[in-house]
């Protein structure tokens, strides 16, 4: 599942630009915007984070969503990846930008 | 006396819930800074052997100052790193140069360990055609 995501992390090698999930693929960026495409597992993303997705879509890395991530869908995301990779603590905060 | 054997072999790690892991990046990009193109993290109680990586670059224009490009797969235990695939090189001014390290793996990488690809371009101008990926087989610890 393609979702724009928020970018993080500075371009330097010790904090290299990257989405903050456990596992994606194929990240597109836009350093000006902060926001990132990427590929994520479906496993990895709970259905009410994937209904979000499709009801606002995206297609570009500059338009701005027309209402903003709901934190706690997004509390509800990072919940949810830590009960999908069980490492002990909610690690990864991801969210759609 | 009956002899009876406690022994049960265990299922090769193939046959563990097995399933295949693949990260990629492919893309013509300019100049950029170090950007993580894909991770892949083993979840509680799963192995991941990293099997196979592919690490390609094009150059599809010139740049104006060609810079270092770096291309890397890298494995990471949250304190320590290390390259298992790289291309770190400046640029070539040749349309269609051609770089790559393609390899065969054979590395484990345990539970909360990831695998992650990231490239960069230090160039001014151009751009570059750029291939990254691995596929690993992750399965039951």
């Amino acid at each position: 599942m393609i979702i724009r995501l928020a970018l993080i992390g500075s371009g330097t090698t010790s904090d290299p630009y990257r989405v903050d999930l456990p596992t994606y693929s194929g990240v597109v960026t836009d350093e000006t915007t902060g926001r990132a495409f990427a590929d994520v597992p479906a496993i990895d993303v709970s259905l009410d984070v994937a209904a979000f997705v499709a009801a606002y879509p995206t297609y570009d890395l500059v338009t701005p969503l027309p209402v903003p991530f709901p934190p706690a869908l997004a509390n509800a995301w990072a919940e949810h990846l830590a009960r999908q990779y069980d490492l002990g603590n909610a690690r990864w905060k991801p969210v759609i930008f | 006396m009956k002899v009876t054997s406690y022994a049960v072999a265990r299922p090769a790690a193939y046959d563990r819930t097995a399933v295949s892991t693949f990260g990629s990046y492919d893309a013509l990009v300019g100049p950029h800074t170090i950007t993580v193109r894909f991770t892949s993290t083993v979840a509680a109680n799963r192995k991941m052997l990293v099997e196979s990586i592919c690490i390609e670059s094009v150059t599809f224009s010139a740049a104006t100052v060609p810079g270092r490009r770096i291309m890397y797969v890298r494995i990471n235990n949250g304190t320590n790193e290390m390259d298992i695939g790289r291309i770190d090189s400046t640029v070539s001014a040749t349309v269609g140069n051609y770089v790559a390290d393609i390899r065969f793996a054979s590395v484990t990488i345990y539970t909360g360990e990831y695998v992650y690809g990231a490239t960069s371009d230090g160039s001014t101008g151009g751009a570059q055609s750029m291939t990254l990926a691995f596929k690993g087989t992750t399965f039951d610890s």
